[in-house]
């Protein structure tokens, strides 16, 4: 499991290394601007300051090389592959659904179910 | 003026990831498989009587390749190509490819890869050709029938809808109207259904979806099911177009084009000398959405 730190809100959360960083957001209680979920659209965007993410399969027109390189990837592509901190943007619509957040930050009864 | 387009016959679709993507149009959305060609797979409804109607290829993005429409005669193709010239088109002939004839290819001002053709191989469906049962059982996903139209983007839609009706002789069933009278959109047809193409506001070249017929109320609710079990990702619906009044669900196939459900079963069919219905811009919302009556913000901005 690794931890994402998003800016600018310093929220944090756990990211399994299975799962996309888009996955990880919705499932911390948050809502996040995306569309297509198939890397192809550009709506979930965002930027890695520090760690490091696996791009996952993404037009090469939405996200050009010089942009993978500046740290942009498509949150419902990619993974983290260490602990990572995350810039979001006004674009990416991020916003904490704090019933939600109140639910998932509880522990997580089907991995004590799962033992 | 006779009907020179039999229907929107083909269109080709790129994918980030072939094999992925070739599973979930043959599992989820449930079109048959007439053949993989290297980066190539081509497909068809269950009821599609010619060899194929839409292809995926494998590609760095997404998008549309080229959509292409049969005329209804082989004659009708000599009469296109003359009007190309007459104005002044460029074009090619592509004396034939994968099952199909000679074909026309030329690109609109919408920036779209155009083909005329009329000859591919006549496969039949996949019923009996002597006394068929209806439907074929053992069917896959949401099995459409067939395919039904596409929408497309363009910079300047006037121009591109201009080109569709004057040298390709599509006529306008449906329009979208700004308040300076200027057309925002357009719906246009040919064979006597509401539409074999759409265009609306956006980059060039843009492909915002192409749609595979789903014929009741049943079948719309059991294509979202099927989409909800395969975890697929439903961008709207279902819901109604006030807009040729046809049934919907938008959804993304895995690389993130945009698919559809149209349920033709509740529009209404064209004669010859039908009149254009008008939207006006500030009905937009139900003129796309019918219930809940707003545009989404993806409507118009998201799309490959």
């Amino acid at each position: 499991m690794y931890t994402i730190t998003l800016r600018p809100s310093g929220d944090v959360l756990s990211c399994r290394p299975d799962e996309t960083v888009l996955s990880a957001i919705l499932r911390s209680g948050a809502s996040v601007a995306f569309s297509c979920r198939g890397g192809s659209c550009g709506t979930c965007k965002m930027r890695v300051i520090f760690g490091q993410v696996e791009h996952g399969r993404c037009s090469a027109v939405v996200l050009p090389e010089e942009e993978r390189e500046s740290g942009w990837f498509l949150s419902c592509q990619a993974r983290v592959l260490s602990d990572a901190t995350v810039e979001l943007t006004a674009a990416n619509k991020y916003r904490v659904l704090t019933w939600l957040r109140q639910l998932s930050s509880r522990p997580q009864m089907d991995s004590d179910l799962s033992g | 003026m006779p009907y020179r387009i039999s229907r929107l016959g083909l269109v080709e679709v790129r994918s980030l990831d072939l094999d992925r993507d070739l599973d979930y149009y043959l599992n989820v959305l449930g079109l048959q498989l007439t053949a993989r060609e290297g980066k190539t797979a081509y497909m068809k409804g269950w009821d599609e009587r010619h060899a194929y109607s839409f292809a995926l290829t494998e590609s760095d993005r997404a998008g549309m390749v080229r959509m292409a429409f049969r005329t209804v005669d082989p004659e009708d193709l000599d009469y296109y190509e003359k009007r190309l010239k007459d104005f002044g088109v460029k074009y090619d002939v592509i004396p034939g490819d994968y099952r199909r004839g000679r074909t026309l290819r030329f690109a609109a001002p919408s920036g779209h890869t155009v083909e005329l053709y009329n000859e591919m191989d006549y496969t039949g469906n996949i019923l009996p050709g002597v006394n068929p049962p209806p439907w074929p059982e053992g069917l896959r996903g949401i099995a459409p029938p067939r395919l039904d139209h596409t929408l497309v983007t363009a910079p300047e839609p006037q121009k591109a809808i201009d080109f569709f009706q004057t040298v390709l002789e599509f006529r306008v069933s449906e329009m979208l109207v700004a308040p300076d009278g200027s057309t925002i959109a357009a719906w246009l047809w040919q064979r006597p259904a509401p539409h074999d193409l759409a265009i609306v506001p956006g980059k060039p070249g843009g492909f915002h979806h192409a749609a595979f017929v789903v014929d009741s109320a049943d079948a719309l609710f059991r294509a979202a099911d099927v989409l909800a079990m395969h975890k697929a990702r439903i961008d709207y619906g279902p819901g109604r177009h006030g807009i040729t009044r046809g049934t919907t669900i938008y959804f993304f196939d895995p690389s993130g084009n945009r698919l559809e459900t149209f349920g033709g079963y509740t529009a209404y069919q064209m004669d010859p000398d039908c009149r254009a219905i008008r939207w006006t811009q500030d009905q937009m919302g139900p003129a796309v959405f019918y219930y809940s009556q707003e545009l989404n913000e993806t409507f118009l901005s998201v799309y490959t």
